[in-house]
């Protein structure tokens, strides 16, 4: 014998129309943020495919139709970057650059990961004299603007000799930065206590007790690092314009600023839209393979940190 | 194998709280002896220290002889079975097991195998050892077909094994387990128990177990450790736990039921002994207190476990019967005897909550004990 079913209420039905409802609101303002966030991403694309005159009128109208390309102009993407750069040689300039960024982000995020992560640990995991104090320091550097800092390392870099070299760029990552330290800290703050003294009873010492165990468990922190470090650097103007000053040197945001200089006005908006979407797109492609362990990670650094 | 000397070993936290004090202990080759106490009694402590994971704040602890206060945990050559397990969660199980002896390998680099092809030769012969002990230790523990899985994917009991498993491949000189069995179901922990003492028969090695459980403890250990608030209340062999324990505390602790205690005075009573306390009398006790006897009478404990309090029988003692549990192959009676409730275990027999019942005690299984604390054990 079967349990009889309860009659449905009007008010059980009204309750789930509310829910429904509540729910298309909130699918409505999540389309509406995403559609301006994407925006200016899809104009720049759009922009980039564009004949320089239809590209001039449809910048200087603001006519969002005018933006659909009827007739896709891919070589835009090869006429901007063959002329990148100083180089005398079509695409030199750009290959070069695009060299100098990949050495630097790489250096950069290798050396911004290592370092956070073995100095988080050791403020998590290490009993020391004056840790907590040291982290409070650590953690009060993070209140200083860049500004701030900015003449006085261009003098002590300036008085090393690393002035149009990478080393102002890359070197100071490998000491560590404030903000994932203490990312890395609160992370392995979670992680069991028991792990470390069974990797100690092993045999391990703590650098082996961090390269084996903890890093390894620290994924999710260190793709959060890693993405930001990348997006950051390779992204990054300032510092570049400052400390790298032969064309050579320069990396893609440089690069790119001198094309903008070179091509940035209206006549050329497609090629300068084309030049910077081929920029970006690194940064797009790695948070999208990142994806799952970047937002996964941003979960545990909320939750847990 | 090898011999561990704590001489006066104690831990003394930074807030002043004393975790362990003046710990002297002697543990000989191959011993599994047993560390047992209730919650914040010290023993983990002492077993950490030995480790090498909590340092020591008094005393020397040595291993083999040689004194190692300030030998790191990694050159102790021990293994610890942890209580949640410490698996690494990243590693599957053939690694977790391999991981301790990954780090004593003399041909590590992979620089050099791929420089040298001698050096790579050796680092394989290596490794082919390293996954020969992993097997035959897998094998010991019927988890051989486990090894390619990550903890996550295994139970309970599986992950018990594997820990195991991970201190045996070293073959260290000691074994540390630190309540390994205390997060297994009831049956599980029986069976595990079993294959703990085994492969302590099989490998004969030292081993130093702790936990809270004294059951566990009494079926483990060669000998068994009692702490309380720091201090070693006793070290001794099972048997001599239950049947002699050293004081109030050690008696109460060991046993279940708790052992029934009763307060009173020990005097002569003609030509034998009495004791007299809590609406009880008990003529006839052994002979061998009489050197106890003071003019006066003198204060006691009277100690008595359940198995030694029958129901029946024509002592005197007569008792009202406050509630019965029934065990299937035996029975504990709560009985209420002058102004003391006791317990009794004995065979099935119908009885009736609020019957009166006569009580027969066996006298020659009684202990005494100072009163207070600790309660010395007196008359030995």
């Amino acid at each position: 014998m079967s349990a009889p079913t309860p009659p449905k209420t009007s008010k059980g039905h009204s309750g789930a129309v509310g829910g429904h409802v509540t729910r298309a609101v909130g699918w409505a303002v999540l389309l509406a943020g995403t559609v301006i966030m994407a925006l200016p991403l899809l104009w720049m694309a759009a922009v980039s495919l564009l004949t320089p005159d239809l590209a001039q009128a449809a910048t200087a109208s603001g006519d969002l139709k005018r933006l659909l390309p009827s007739d896709p102009q891919w070589q835009n993407f090869s006429n901007a970057l063959s002329r990148m750069g100083a180089a005398r040689e079509p695409w030199q300039g750009f290959l070069d650059a695009l060299a100098n960024s990949v050495v630097v982000t790489s250096l950069v995020v290798l050396g911004t990961v290592l370092s956070s992560s073995l100095v988080g640990f050791a403020m998590a995991r290490m009993r020391f004299k004056g840790r907590e104090g040291l982290f409070l320091l650590m953690l009060a550097t993070m209140m200083l603007p860049g500004q701030v800092t900015m003449i006085p390392l261009f003098l002590m870099f300036r008085n090393l000799g690393w002035v149009d070299t990478i080393l102002p760029l890359v070197v100071p990552a490998f000491f560590g930065n404030a903000f994932f330290i203490f990312m890395y800290r609160q992370f392995i703050a979670q992680v069991p206590e028991a792990l470390v003294e069974a990797a100690k009873v092993d045999g391990w010492g703590w650098l082996g007790v961090w390269w084996h165990v903890i890093l390894p468990l620290c994924r999710p922190v260190t793709a959060i690092c890693a993405v930001f470090t990348f997006i950051y650097v390779w992204n990054d103007f300032m510092g570049p314009l400052i400390y790298l000053q032969s064309d050579e040197q320069a990396t893609l945001a440089v690069a790119l600023n001198s094309f903008r200089n070179q091509y940035g006005g209206v006549n050329n908006v497609n090629l300068l839209m084309a030049a910077s979407l081929v920029t970006m797109l690194p940064c797009i492609l790695l948070f999208l393979a990142a994806q799952r362990q970047f937002i996964e990670g941003l979960g545990k650094g909320a939750v847990k940190g | 194998m090898a011999t561990i000397d704590l001489n006066g070993v104690g831990k003394t936290y930074p807030g002043g709280v004393q975790a362990v004090r003046g710990a002297d202990l002697r543990i000989g080759h191959g011993e599994f002896v047993v560390l047992v106490g209730p919650s914040g009694c010290g023993k983990s402590t002492l077993l950490r220290m030995i480790a090498g994971l909590e340092t020591i704040t008094a005393g020397t602890l040595a291993i083999d002889g040689a004194v190692v206060n300030d030998v790191p945990p990694q050159d102790r050559d021990i293994a610890m079975v942890f209580q949640n397990y410490a698996l690494y969660p990243h590693m599957d199980v053939r690694t977790n097991m391999a991981f301790g002896l990954l780090r004593r390998r003399r041909f590590s680099s992979r620089l050099k195998a791929l420089l040298s092809p001698a050096y790579a030769d050796g680092r394989a012969k290596e490794r082919a050892e390293i996954d020969a002990r992993v097997l035959a230790a897998a094998r010991v523990l019927g988890i051989e077909h486990l090894l390619a899985r990550k903890p996550a994917a295994l139970s309970g009991g599986q992950r018990q094994r594997v820990a195991v498993g991970r201190a045996m491949v070293r073959e260290p000189k000691v074994f540390l387990f630190d309540e390994p069995l205390s997060n297994l179901d009831a049956k599980l922990r029986v069976e595990m128990r079993a294959e703990l003492r085994m492969l302590h028969r099989r490998l004969g090695a030292t081993m130093i177990y702790v936990t809270h459980d004294q059951e566990e403890a009494m079926s483990l250990g060669d000998r068994v450790v009692v702490l309380k608030d720091g201090l070693i209340q006793q070290a001794a062999t099972p048997r001599q736990v239950y049947d002699r324990p050293a004081n109030r505390f050690v008696a109460e602790f060991v046993g279940t039921p708790t052992m029934n205690m009763v307060e009173g005075t020990l005097e002569a009573r003609g030509a034998g002994m009495a004791f007299r306390g809590q609406g009880l009398v008990i003529d006839g006790l052994v002979d061998a207190w009489r050197k106890l006897i003071q003019p006066h009478p003198r204060s006691v404990v009277l100690g008595v476990r359940p198995e030694h309090v029958q129901i029946g029988g024509g002592t005197g003692l007569q008792a009202t019967v406050e509630a019965v549990e029934h065990y299937g192959d035996r029975m504990d009676v709560q009985v209420r005897c002058g102004d003391r409730s006791l317990t009794a275990r004995c065979m099935p027999q119908p009885l009736q909550e609020g019957g009166v019942v006569n009580l027969t005690i066996d006298l020659a299984r009684t202990h005494l004990f100072e009163p207070g604390t600790p309660g010395a054990r007196l008359g030995d």
